[in-house]
């Protein structure tokens, strides 16, 4: 199917589309943003932590895989961010 | 960041526990706020769903986003396993500690114990071998002071002092303080020794057996000894109130103090009591007793109450022939200010006033409902332990340790160790100084320990309005 080929109902819901996904794209963006906040405080918590012991080691793999995963997050939320921004910018781009 | 606290029962701890069940609760805390963003991220996801995105005929990308959002969530899962696992790991590891300090503190005090019976059974003989040395030693260096002239005399006694003032952080080194408290305790083992009791017997009647002997009965001799040489005589005293304020003078907080509060209103010389009486809707008038640490550091008694004869009595405890002066002149001040065993009464006391407040708790005579020692020697005391009793003690602190530890009570002790900076100052203890514990008690106060808050909690009244706060100073009447 081409843009040709969609009907106005297609057009009013391609255009329904678009307003969600800018309003995704934007509450994504500032999920993006505490999820970064939420990986810095993780990372400082480790590297502020001033016991020492013999569970220690087993806190430091923890908190480095809590850190991970806090990473993960925050790239998964980019790809996102940038899949609906193509998203919009394909709709943009179909003919009225 | 940590505060550096250790809170726990009556052993010390190597690690700061405080620090661990503090970082427990945030991790529970982060915990909590991860599923927040899982639940914000699900409604993000959710907002665009199947039926528009087919209507559509959504683009690929779109696609792509809904799984990049899946990929997030489950990432967010497991970084909350994660958050999950550090909390109750922290939390655990925090109590295995505690049991560990508290299972090799009762390993090396026994062995301290033998160690110190070993020394006393031997103690003749080191005499024996010793003494010729020993006095020729002293001799040479007591005959060079008197040969020597004044100037010459008084520059080596001067140097001689320098000497300790420099050496004193020795004196503030947490494993000089351990080996203190390791001696105190062990005292009655070397006593044993040296009587030749058995070593079965003594380690029975010992403070790590039936406790029958202890740092209590080991003060007692020494006060017997002492007395024995005219030094540490107890006296008669007389006690009377210096100064009584209004609420609206004195400036005075509704409900009770906080931890810090607490530290500023422990009385500086020349008075060593105060008394703050407080009213509750309904309920009959409650009190806060406030009492100093020592003052007078002479052997021999003078007109100071709170001198080295009432730390050792009341060191002594009921092995004691006589109460401290210090403790008597507590009960009478408690007494003429309206307090009777029903009063209900919260005791906080630093240094020797700590281990008088837990004396007063212990005695059965008042209705205490809480308990407050900084820097105290209250280790032979054994305090009820439904009252809820706080302790607070500097790692390199010495005076604490002159109580051992704490047998037969159960506070929650909270530790710490001070910086190079605070224990910078004049003093030969720098440690034991008040300003130090006020910084403790602030961090104290701070705390989010959840043992720290729970007892904080029962130590407060705040239905109470105060009424009147008094002074009182006491006097021992003849030397």
């Amino acid at each position: 199917m081409t843009y040709s080929d969609l009907s106005s109902s297609d057009l009013s819901n391609r255009a329904a589309l678009r307003i969600l996904l800018q309003d995704q794209v934007a509450r994504l963006g500032a999920l993006r943003g505490e999820a970064g906040a939420l990986l810095e405080r993780s990372r400082r918590t480790i590297s502020e932590a001033e016991w020492h012991g013999p569970a220690r080691e087993a806190y430091e793999r923890l908190s480095h895989q809590l850190s991970f995963e806090l990473a993960t997050v925050a790239a998964a939320l980019d790809d996102a961010v940038d899949a609906s921004t193509r998203g919009i910018r394909t709709i943009e781009l179909a003919p009225p | 960041m940590t505060d550096g606290l250790t809170i726990g029962g009556p052993r010390s701890s190597g690690v700061t526990t405080a620090s661990l069940f503090g970082e427990a609760v945030r991790c529970r805390a982060f915990d909590a706020e991860l599923a927040l963003f899982q639940q914000r991220i699900r409604t993000v996801d959710f907002s665009i769903g199947p039926g528009i995105i087919a209507a559509a005929d959504a683009p690929q990308s779109i696609l792509v986003a809904e799984s990049a959002l899946q990929d997030a969530l489950l990432a967010l899962h497991r970084a909350r396993g994660c958050a999950q696992n550090l909390s109750v790991g922290l939390a655990r590891a925090a109590a295995g500690y505690e049991i560990a300090d508290t299972l090799v503190g009762g390993a090396v005090q026994e062995a301290a114990a033998r160690f110190a019976w070993v020394l006393g059974w031997a103690l003749p003989l080191a005499v024996a071998v010793t003494t010729p040395g020993l006095l020729l030693v002293g001799g040479s260096i007591a005959g060079s002071l008197l040969v020597m002239d004044e100037p010459t005399r008084g520059r080596v006694l001067s140097r001689l002092g320098e000497w300790v003032r420099q050496n004193r952080s020795v004196l503030s080194d947490p494993r000089t303080v351990e080996l203190v408290r390791l001696g105190v305790m062990s005292a009655d083992d070397f006593g044993a020794g040296v009587a030749k009791v058995p070593p079965e017997l003594a380690h029975l009647l010992g403070d790590e057996g039936l406790g029958v002997l202890g740092v209590d009965t080991s003060a007692a001799a020494v006060g017997v000894l002492a007395g024995g040489a005219g030094l540490l005589r107890e006296t008669p005293i007389t006690v009377r109130p210096v100064s009584t304020t209004l609420p609206s003078s004195s400036r005075l907080p509704p409900g009770t103090p906080s931890i810090a509060e607490r530290i500023a209103r422990i009385p500086q010389q020349p008075e060593q009591i105060r008394i703050d009486r407080y009213s509750s809707p309904g309920q009959p008038d409650r009190f806060e007793v406030y009492l100093a640490g020592t003052a007078e550091l002479g052997l021999r008694s003078g007109e100071e109450p709170w001198d080295m004869t009432s730390n050792l009595a009341a060191l002594a405890g009921d092995s004691a022939p006589v109460p401290a002066a210090s403790e008597r002149a507590a009960e009478q001040a408690m007494r003429e200010a309206g307090i009777t065993a029903s009063t209900p009464v919260t005791l906080t006391g630093y240094s020797q006033g700590g281990l008088l407040a837990a004396r007063l708790a212990a005695s059965g005579h008042y209705a205490v409902d809480g308990l407050v020692t900084f820097g105290a020697p209250a280790g032979p005391v054994a305090v009820p332990h439904d009252i809820p009793y706080l302790a607070l003690e500097h790692r390199n602190d010495l005076v604490p340790a002159l109580g051992g530890v704490f047998e037969s009570s159960e506070p929650v002790i909270v530790r710490r160790s001070l910086s190079e900076q605070e224990l910078s100052g004049p003093a030969l203890l720098p440690a034991h100084e008040l300003s130090n514990y006020a910084t403790t008690a602030r961090l104290v106060d701070g705390s989010d320990d959840a043992r720290l808050t729970g007892l904080l909690a029962r130590l407060q009244h705040p239905e109470t309005a105060p009424l009147t706060s008094t002074l009182y100073r006491a006097e021992r009447s003849s030397g």
